[in-house]
């Protein structure tokens, strides 16, 4: 959705980008994270993922295992993920060890983060791929489930969709795992289809 | 629209039978597990054929077992 004047654009969802977009968003992108990073340096609103260099993940796109969905509108991407379709299960209730998409990375063009930019261009990019994730895990049978390990700075974003959570204090992971688990898949897309 | 094409595979009864139970277990069909085991294995050979090694971690364990793969 447009933030100003607000009104709902027709995104297009890309889930099989190509090496041409990674190099397009980046190029795009790079300088606008350098300058935000810049203008946030020593606050908390300093970004996590100010290091993303969706560049150098080109290398990923010939495997199988992976795939990169996109966001664009007006001929600009508005968004990107980098999912992994194998070596990942689920870890909780009656489907923990069933494989699910796993989230390696999503972002939002820099404009498009709140934190960054007191007027973001759009809203809901992280929500879009989010629900982009869901649709794809469904059609490659993993009936909904996604996982993923997120910032600090995005665990509100996770939680606030319903995905359940576990401590890296409990775990061996360095950041907080969220999970989309299968049932709650369903209520999400009922949820951001409204 | 992405082309799919066709393919015979010829099993034993004990590959198919290990098919079978990954299917069931997974609760995906023969062919998406067959989808999984060729990602997961060019995945592999493709970490590996860039110097990188596998290893199998138990929890709460200090070891680790390397997997060879030939």
């Amino acid at each position: 959705m447009q933030v100003e004047p607000p009104e709902l654009v027709m995104a297009v969802l890309d889930d099989s980008a190509g090496a041409e977009v990674l190099i397009a968003a980046e190029e795009e992108w790079g300088p606008e994270r350098i300058s935000a990073a810049k203008r946030h340096l020593g606050t908390n609103s300093f970004p996590e993922h100010f290091y993303f260099n969706w560049a150098r993940k080109i290398g990923q796109l010939k495997l199988e295992a992976y795939r990169c969905t996109s966001l664009h509108w007006d001929g600009s991407c508005q968004g990107l993920m980098m999912l992994s379709l194998v070596g990942h299960v689920a870890q909780f209730g009656p489907d923990k060890g069933k494989d699910l998409v796993y989230v390696e990375f999503l972002e939002a063009a820099p404009w498009n983060v709140k934190e960054l930019n007191p007027l973001p261009r759009f809203c809901h990019i992280g929500t879009r791929l989010l629900e982009a994730a869901v649709l794809i895990s469904k059609d490659e049978g993993f009936e909904g489930r996604v996982g993923l390990e997120s910032l600090m700075q995005s665990e509100g974003f996770y939680r606030q969709n319903g995905m359940q959570e576990i401590d890296p204090s409990r775990a061996t992971r360095e950041l907080r795992y969220f999970e989309m688990t299968k049932d709650r898949a369903e209520k999400f897309l009922e949820e951001v289809r409204d | 629209m992405e082309t799919k094409r066709t393919m015979t595979l010829n099993l034993s009864a004990e590959e198919m039978a290990a098919l079978d139970d990954l299917s069931a277990r997974k609760n995906l069909s023969k062919t998406a597990v067959i989808r999984q085991a060729l990602r997961l294995y060019q995945l592999v050979d493709w970490r590996l054929s860039h110097g990188e090694r596998m290893f199998f971690e138990a929890e709460g364990k200090v070891e680790k077992a390397e997997l060879m793969v030939l």
